[in-house]
This record gives C-alpha cells, structure tokens and sequence, in this order.
C-alpha cells in the first residue's frame, strides 16, 4: 500500500487544522466563547452542526488516498495498482464493486430494461449481484427485506444507546448546550444507516446507474467533492477578500479606487462565461501535459483545485465589498483614531483594531457562502465546466441522469439520491449558517 | 377632573419591571415632566401610555384613564383612533421620524387625513414658526435641519389636534440655541390650545423651563411628585437634591461636585427596600428594611422617602476661591488654524469649492490651566481639537508646543479623550492591552504592568480591573478607561472632545471630579472641546466661542461668560436653560447655522444677529481687544 497525498487532500486537513486551532484559540477570547455558547444553546444550530459532522466525518474518510499493492509476481519490486483509493472505498469495497450492467431501480432484483435472454426471448435479466443471496426464492423478497430493515433499526438503537449513556454519564455540554437535539439527530440517523447498512448488504438501496454502478456509493462519494468545493474555495478567496477589503476601506485613495475597479470589473463580466473560460483552458493545460500527474485521480483532482481557485477568484468581491465598507466604518472609531494619536502604525491598526472587530462579518460570510458553493458546483458540472467527468459529484451525477427523466417508465432514483443528500447538506449548513450569524452579528436582537 | 390620570402602572419585561407602579396625574392645559437619569423608566412609561411598548414587554398592572377611557382595557383598533387624536408623541431624534422619501406636506397631510384634524400642512408649519412655510412643505426631510424637522414633528403630531402631547427628550439632539426656539414653540402652541403635556426630560434646566408639575423617576418608581415651585425651592428626596448638586455652575468651581456613587441599578434587581439606598448619602438602616411610603409635605408635594423632616432644606451650594491668574508661557500655541475639506463634483472629481470647517483659528493654552472651545454642533470645534494633533491635517496654520513647531502627529505630549465611551475603546481588547497599546507604540520605558494598575487606581478604577472587556463596564468608567488610556504616556495636554455630554448628570459629575483633581496633581492642561456652558463655568479658566469655523469671543471665563460682548455669546448663554431662572430675560436666534461650504459675506453671524447693521455684511470683524486677555471679533465692540 502507498499513500497518495493529493492537494485537495492536505488543503482539506489543513482547514480541519485551522478549525480546531481557531476553536481551541477562541475558548480563550470571551465574546467569542459567549457567541459560540449561543450557537450551542440553539437547538436547531445543533441538530445541524450534527448532521454536518456526519457528512465531514464521510468526506474526511474519503480524502485518505493510497494505492493498493498489487499481488506480488515473483521477487520484483512492489508494484502498485493505478487505481487511487480512499479509505471509504476500502470501507464501501462491497459496494463499489458489486457493479451491475445497467439500471436496476432500489432494492430491485432484475435489471431495469428487458433484454434478450438466450434462447428464452425477452425478459428482464436476473442482477449479478441484487438480490443474489435469495436465489430462486423471489417471493421470500419482501420478507427478507422487512427482516433486514427490523435489525436494522435494533442495530440503530443498539448503537445509540452507548452514546446516550456516555453524554449522560459524562454530563458532555454541561449547562445550556443543546445536547437534546444532538443526542435527537443522532438517533434519526441512526435509526435511517442502520436499515440502509443491512439492506445494502444485499441489495442495491438507491438502484445503480446507466453503468451498473451503485447509487448509494455514488452519492457517498459525492458529499467529498461538495464540501471541498464549498470550503476549499473560501479558504482561497479569503485572504485576497479580507487583504483588500481592509486595505480599500482602510488606506482609500488611489488604493482604494483600483480595488474598486478591480472587483467592479470582475463582478460585471458573466460568472459562468468567465469560470468555463478559465476551466476550459485549464484543461488544456492539463490535458497538454500528462507528464505531471501519475494517475488518472492526480489529474482529476487537479482539475478540482482548479474549479475552486476559479469559483474563489470570481466570489470573493462580494465579501471584499462587504468588509470595505464596514472597514470605512470602523477607522472613523474613536478607539481608531486614539491609536493614531499614540502614532501606532496603519499595519498595526489594520490587525489590532480593524480585523478583530471584522471577524464576525468573516465568520458568517464563510459560512453562508458555504451552501451556495456547493450548489454551484452542482450548476457547472451540470454545464459541463464543473469538476473533471471522473470525479463523482452530485453535479455529474445529475448531469448523467437528466436523460434518463425523459424515459418512460422513468429512471428516477439517481437524480433523487443526489437531490436528497445535497439537500440534506446544503439545509443544515444554511440553518448552522443562520445560527452563526444570529450569534455572532452585533446588530442582531439580542 | 384630570386630562390623564395614571395608577399604579407597571409594565414588565422578562423578569425585569422598568415601571413598577407610577401614579400620577395630568390636568387639561397642564405639563407634567418626568425627570430622570437613562434607565430610570421615563420612556417606557411614555410607551405604555400610548400601548406602543416593544413586544417584548407588556403592562402588567395598573390603569391609565384618558378622559373617560380606560387605556389599558380598550381594543387595539379604538386605540389607533387616540394615538395622534388624543395623544400624541413626539420623539427624541427628529432625523429617524420623518420618513426620508416623502415631502413634509404630504407626512403632515397624511396625519390629518388619519384623523380628520382641520387645518391645512402649511398652516401647521407656520404654526410651528417654520419660516417660509408655503415652500417648506414641498421639500423633503434632508433638506430641513435638526430644528426644523422637529418643529415639522410636532406640527405632525399637532394634526389630530391632541389634548396631551407627549414629548420624550424633545430637544435632546439639538443645539442649545434651537432647543431655546423649539420650547419655545412648544410653550406658545400649548398657551394657544390649551394642550396638555407630559414631558420627558433629564434636564433640570429644561423641566424648570417648562413644567407645572414635576416628577422624580428612579428605578422604575416615582420617588418625589411637587409643583415646580416647590420642587426647584426646595427638593425634598435625596435623589432629587443630589441631582442638583451634581449640576456643574459657577457656584461650585474648584469645589468638588457631588456626585452620587454607582449607577442606576439594572433592570433585574429585586429590591426589599429604598430603591435608592445603595446610593443615597444619608441612608439609615430603616431604608433598607421596606420601601418607604409616600409622605406629603404639604403644598402638593409628596416624597417617597422616610427622613425628609429634617432635611427639607435647599442643594446646598459651596463657594471655593479661584485660584491665582497663572501667567505663565503658553504650552500650546495655535496661529490661524484652518481645516478645509475640498468638495469634488463631477467624473473627473474636480474640487468645486472648500467647507471651510476651521478657518483661522488662533489660540494660547499655558499648563495646568483649562481652555474650553465652545460652540454648537457643526462649528468645527471637534475638527479643530482633532487638527490639534494632526489627527486631521490642518490645511493652513501653525501649532507650536512648548516652543516647536509640531508637523505630523503629535504622539507624546499631547492626548486626546472622545465623546463616546462605548465607541473609543476596542471591544476586541482587554483593559490592560487598551491602556498599554500607547506606551507600546511609543516605547515609554518602565514596567507597563505596574504601570498599568497604576493609571487605574489613578482614575478610580481597581488595579485588577486590567484583564476584563470594555463591556462589563458602564459609560462612566469607559470614559475613566479612556482617560487612563490618554495617560498612560504621560502627556501634559489633553484635548476633551465632550467627554461627559454621553453620560448622565452624576456620572458627568464623578468624570468632572476626576479630571479636575488630575489636573490639580499632574499639572495638565486640557482642551476642553464641549457645548455645555454649565460645565466650562465649572471647570474652565479661559473660553473660546466658535461660530462657524471660526472663534468670535474669547477670555478669561469671568470675562466671557459674566459679560458676553459678541451677540452670539449673548445668545447662546441666554439659550441655556437655567434652573434658578425664572423670567430672565432672553434672545432668541432665528434660523439655523449656515453651512460652512458657503459662509456668509462678512461677518458670518450677521444673518441671524439681531443687532446686525450694514456694516456687518461688508468684511469679517477684526479681533477688539477689550482687555489683555478678552477679544471679540465684532464690530459693535469696537464701537461701544
């Protein structure tokens, strides 16, 4: 086994790193801790932030790459597959694998579309892998189904009841957290993987796709590509928002004047005519040179890194203006002006007095740009600019089932599998996003 | 038979009562003012009156009876009817109640029409005394100034012709001179309908001015009802006279003033006896035992207080002697300052003309002493203090201090102190980290952490207070945090831009307290940037009077303000209302100030001078030295 490091993959650490040192830096700043006590009083705040952690925790095992070692041939050097892994493959083997001819809808045992038997005219094929386990035994389906999803919910609640016991034994958020609506979501989830994990044991739960390929593992392997695009991009246009941003507001004139033109003239040219032009010619970059990537997952991720730092360059005018004019604000403090009167320098005001008072407006800018970025991904790849066709995203899963709603009886799980886990996503960063902000916002009602 | 009699009112929020049971009444014609520092209760008083109270609090007992209507028990929509029929209220910043997208006509229109009131816009305005009315009601907010948008407010609240008008801190955002017009309007308007009023008011001068009846509100509760003769005489509850003691004057200079210790106490404080006995000078045991009673003095004035007998007695005033003339060498010598902002038009912002903020300031400051800069808003006194210290840079003149010439920001010697407390100190900073950001930057040698409690017992503050956040303290020891911040690097001048107009009466008694006995020990000398005259009376040794960009008048103190020589001087002390004057004679300006963009010919006062001549209008007055220390710069002066 060989490690891949691929970019995306310690760019993603490192914001996990810059998360829990910025968390363990702000226990110690008090209005900090009090607006983050806040977020953990609101239930709602809570019940998401659980569900976020769920899909961080399925992301973060699915940026763990390597490349399996080949079955050794004689006493040769180790030689390693080209296929790139990550830890959630390893986990999800059963499923990537288990890979059928076509369509087949949820929990189906024949193939969708009727085919031509040998010599027993047409019909609708048996699965390679659906449903093998009952044998000729079609009729037993529904009762093993209904078994499956019973111990499913007991391997739910067996599940939960540790935890529980664990928050309650350890009086875990003592005080005002709202660890109810945690302890609640946790159990919703639970009571939902526990079925899902028996029955695609056995079964294809969300169907496959037009290639054979399980949905279930697809959207699974999507949630990766949505939350590094959705964080990855912040990451990158945040220093180039809040440098500018500060400096506009802060130095004015002639500075302040060519920021403005800068974003006014990148914010009046088309989004999406500005970002297929710069990820078309990155893949030509990339497709020019195939000498710089080892494997096929090196060049897609490339192409990712690529979409983020596009999305990045044309999204961070909005936060740029925003933090300008609140910076045009704040040097008019008088605790702005007293510094001045001791002599102390622009770049010293610029971190001490203007940045810490802006860092709300950052906070919740993050945040709240999180969930438009990862529909936006979903826009472009559906365009056919998004991420690399290799990359499994809910962008290019959609885009590969729009066709098939067209057909008749209609193909309809692929596209709803994405729509559910996207929507799932995006709901629970945008009510964390709103708790934020209700936090951290000074104007907002106490 | 009363207007408005209100019973046992509370109005509760959350676990907190901001009014617990005020009784009071309000005849036909009559004006009642609730007399109180911030957070004693008045406005929400006001609000429950009109059932405007924010959602979150609601009235949680007690009856207002309006007539014959039963406040408190009518439907909201009979309720609608009374607001701006019966009552109506005006509010204290006239900028945000007028809507900015309409023209005042058609606001006070609409209000007739709500009310079927008789009378047309232009009618109202005039009765208002908004001169030129008939054009003025075509015009939209922003082009009325401060004055003129609350007259427009009150001739709207006029419209439905309401027997009370309740008026909360009328005049509060205004300048003493329009404040003299604006109560005056209100006074006149009241004569002629025969309107009552309850009048919201932290001023003495301003209550004194206009009550009939007076009311004292601490924590939530009337402590003290009397007739105002009765109450300026002689106030009974020690709140009452210890908020006349805490009033800055001539009386009391070089004396210390009393302040009263601590603040008003928060909303959720559970009291078991006199609400005021955690600040009252003469607490007994018994105050805290229960809640004293009402007692009645006789002559319609009742205290809530258990030891009044005694102490019924006039604010006891003290005279100290002034000190000697110091005549010393001016530390901060200032020749014809002058800060003009340039006014860009067009695309390629060519400069179309100047606003002349300061234009040719000139001014002398020997140490230890106080100049006081005196003007109202929008003269430019705050931009010349700023300009001071090269905060802004001067567009023409010179500083000099202590005999050199100071080009670029004046670190070390001199300091500056701000208006408002909540916003000169970084909310993101601790205590200490504040107090030790000038001493770092300038590399005052020494240990700052020593130092730093130091400058903290200095101001009257705790050494350990350092590690805690600009919120957990009030207004009053914000501006003691900023005052330590100022010095921490030892300056010997100290520019004050109004550093206690944010606070209430007795905290801006403990800050003047404060500074003058630093001076005293420190030897320092202050600029004090303010539009309070009872302050620079109290603490200043010279005074300089801004009009426009300009300084029209300035002395010794004595000289300036005892026997004022420019008109405008005139004016703006005979503006301020006073508590102990009665019937005193006064000049009243008409119209605003002009706009220092586009100053008048001559001398810039003449338009609103009552005794202008021809003359005025030729060229600006040179300076008539009246003594070695008195200038003015008028031509009737000179004449005299």
């Amino acid at each position: 086994m060989k490690i891949v490091p691929l970019w995306s993959d310690a760019l993603l650490i490192l914001l996990l790193a810059l998360v829990v040192a910025g968390a363990w830096w702000s226990r110690k700043q008090a209005h900090l801790k009090d607006a983050w006590r806040k977020v953990g009083a609101s239930g709602t705040a809570m019940a998401a932030a659980t569900v976020l952690a769920a899909f961080v925790v399925v992301g973060v095992l699915d940026s763990l790459h390597y490349r399996p070692a080949l079955p050794a041939k004689g006493d040769g050097p180790v030689q390693y597959s080209n296929e790139v892994l990550s830890v959630l493959d390893a986990l999800l083997l059963p499923l990537k694998s288990r890979s059928e001819k076509t369509y087949s809808a949820p929990l189906a045992t024949h193939l969708f579309a009727k085919e031509s038997l040998d010599g027993e005219g047409r019909d609708f094929p048996r699965l390679k892998h659906g449903g093998v386990h009952l044998g000729q035994d079609l009729a037993a389906q529904d009762g093993d189904i209904a078994m499956r999803v019973l111990t499913g919910l007991g391997l739910g609640v067996a599940l939960w009841l540790p935890l529980w016991f664990w928050v309650r034994k350890r009086k875990i958020g003592a005080g005002d957290t709202a660890m109810g609506s945690v302890l609640g979501t946790a159990f919703v989830m639970l009571l939902v993987a526990g079925p899902v994990a028996l029955l695609s044991a056995g079964y294809h739960v969300l169907g496959t796709d037009k290639v054979g390929q399980d949905v279930l593992y697809l959207t699974l392997k999507s949630i990766r590509t949505g939350l590094l695009i959705g964080t990855l991009t912040t990451l990158i246009m945040l220093p180039a928002a809040v440098l500018l941003g500060i400096l506009a507001g802060y130095v004015g004139g002639w500075v302040d004047d060519l920021i403005q033109y800068l974003y006014t003239v990148l914010n009046s040219i088309p989004g999406v005519l500005l970002i297929a032009a710069a990820v078309l010619m990155m893949q030509v970059i990339i497709d020019t040179h195939p000498e710089w990537f080892a494997t096929s997952a090196e060049r897609a991720d490339a192409r990712l890194l690529a979409l983020c730092l596009i999305l990045g360059v044309t999204s961070w005018t909005g936060l740029a203006r925003l933090l300008r004019g609140e910076t045009l604000k704040l040097r008019e403090m008088d605790y702005v002006q007293a510094a001045r009167a001791f002599g102390v320098g622009r770049l010293a005001i610029m971190l001490r007095h203007i940045l810490p008072n802006l860092m709300h407006i950052v906070l919740i800018a993050l945040v709240m740009d999180f969930s438009g970025l990862v529909l936006a991904e979903a826009v472009l790849s559906y365009v056919g600019i998004g991420v690399d066709p290799n990359t499994i995203s809910f962008g290019t899963m959609i885009n590969a089932a729009r066709m098939e709603l067209a057909r008749e009886p209609m193909v309809w799980w692929s596209l709803a599998a994405a729509f559910a886990f996207m929507f799932a996503l995006v709901l629970a960063a945008n009510l964390f996003a709103d708790a934020v902000r209700d936090a951290f916002d000074p104007r907002a009602v106490k | 038979m009363s207007l408005l009699s209100v019973r046992d009112l509370s109005v509760s929020i959350a676990a907190g009562k901001p009014v617990d049971g005020v009784s009071f009444d309000i005849a036909p014609g009559a004006t009642f003012a609730l007399l109180g520092e911030s957070g004693c209760g008045k406005s929400m008083t006001a609000l429950a009156l009109m059932r405007l109270l924010p959602e979150t609090a609601r009235i949680a007992g007690g009856s207002v009876r309006f007539g014959d209507t039963e406040l408190t028990q009518v439907p909201e929509r009979a309720m609608r009817g009374l607001r701006g029929g019966g009552m109506a209220m005006i509010f204290q910043e006239p900028g945000t109640s007028l809507n900015p997208v309409m023209t005042v006509g058609r606001q006070i229109e609409e209000a007739i029409e709500l009310h079927g009131g008789k009378g047309k816009a232009v009618e109202l305005l005039d009765a208002v005394g908004i001169p030129d009315a008939a054009r003025r009601v075509r015009e939209y907010p922003f082009q009325l100034s401060g004055g003129m948008k609350q007259r427009a407010m009150i001739a709207m609240a006029l419209a439905g012709d309401p027997q009370l008008l309740i008026a909360d801190e009328p005049t509060t955002a205004l300048d003493v001179t329009i404040q003299a017009q604006v109560l005056d309007v209100l006074r006149d308007l009241q004569r002629e309908r025969g309107m009552a009023m309850l009048l919201i008011s932290h001023d003495l001068g301003v209550v004194a001015r206009m009550a009939d009846h007076v009311g004292v509100m601490y924590a939530g509760q009337l402590v003290e009802v009397a007739p105002r003769e009765g109450f300026f005489s002689a106030p009974a509850h020690p709140y009452s006279r210890a908020l006349f003691a805490a009033l800055p004057d001539a009386a009391r200079r070089g004396g210390e003033l009393a302040s009263i210790p601590g603040s008003v106490p928060p909303l959720a404080t559970r009291f078991s006896g006199c609400r005021f006995a955690e600040r009252c000078a003469e607490v007994l045991p018994a105050c805290r035992e229960a809640p004293p009673a009402w007692r009645d003095l006789g002559e319609g004035q009742r205290v809530r207080c258990i030891r009044v007998e005694a102490e019924k007695s006039a604010p006891a005033t003290r005279r100290a002697e002034e000190g000697a003339l110091a005549a010393a060498e001016p530390l901060l010598t200032v020749a014809d300052l002058a800060v003009h902002f340039p006014i860009r038009r067009g695309i390629l912002q060519r400069t179309v003309g100047h606003v002349r903020a300061v234009d040719g300031v000139s001014l002398d400051l020997p140490a230890g002493r106080t100049l006081a800069l005196v003007g109202e808003s929008g003269c430019g006194k705050t931009t010349a203090g700023k300009a001071l210290l090269h905060l802004i840079p001067p567009t023409a003149g010179s500083v000099r201090f202590a005999g050199r010439a100071i080009a670029d920001l004046a670190a070390r010697d001199m300091q500056m102190v701000f208006q408002d407390p909540y916003g000169s100190l970084n909310p993101r900073l601790r205590i200490g980290e504040i107090i030790a950001e000038g001493m770092r930057a300038l590399a005052v040698p020494g240990d700052h952490g020593a130092r730093i409690g130091e400058l903290l017992v200095q101001v009257g503050l705790a050494a350990e207070m350092a590690g805690r956040w600009p919120h957990e303290f009030s207004g009053g020891q914000r501006q003691r945090i900023a005052i330590a911040r100022a010095l921490a690097v030892n300056p010997k001048l100290l520019v004050l831009d109004e550093p206690t107009s944010a606070l209430d009466v007795s905290v801006q008694a403990q800050i003047l307290n404060l500074l003058r006995e630093l001076q005293a020990r420190l030897g320092l000398a202050y600029l004090f940037i303010t539009h309070n005259i009872a302050v620079v009376d109290y603490i200043a040794h010279e005074v300089a009077v801004m009009y426009l960009g300009r300084i029209v008048e300035r002395g010794q103190v004595q000289e300036v303000l005892r026997a004022p020589r420019h008109p405008y001087t005139q004016a703006l002390l005979s503006a301020v209302p006073r508590v102990d004057a009665q019937g005193q004679e006064r000049l009243v300006l008409q119209g605003d100030m002009p706009s220092p963009a586009n100053p008048p010919t001559g001398c810039h006062f003449h338009p609103r001078c009552p005794r202008a001549t021809a003359e005025c209008a030729a060229s600006y007055p040179q300076e008539t030295r009246l003594s070695a220390t008195h200038g003015v710069r008028c031509v009737l002066a000179g004449a005299a």
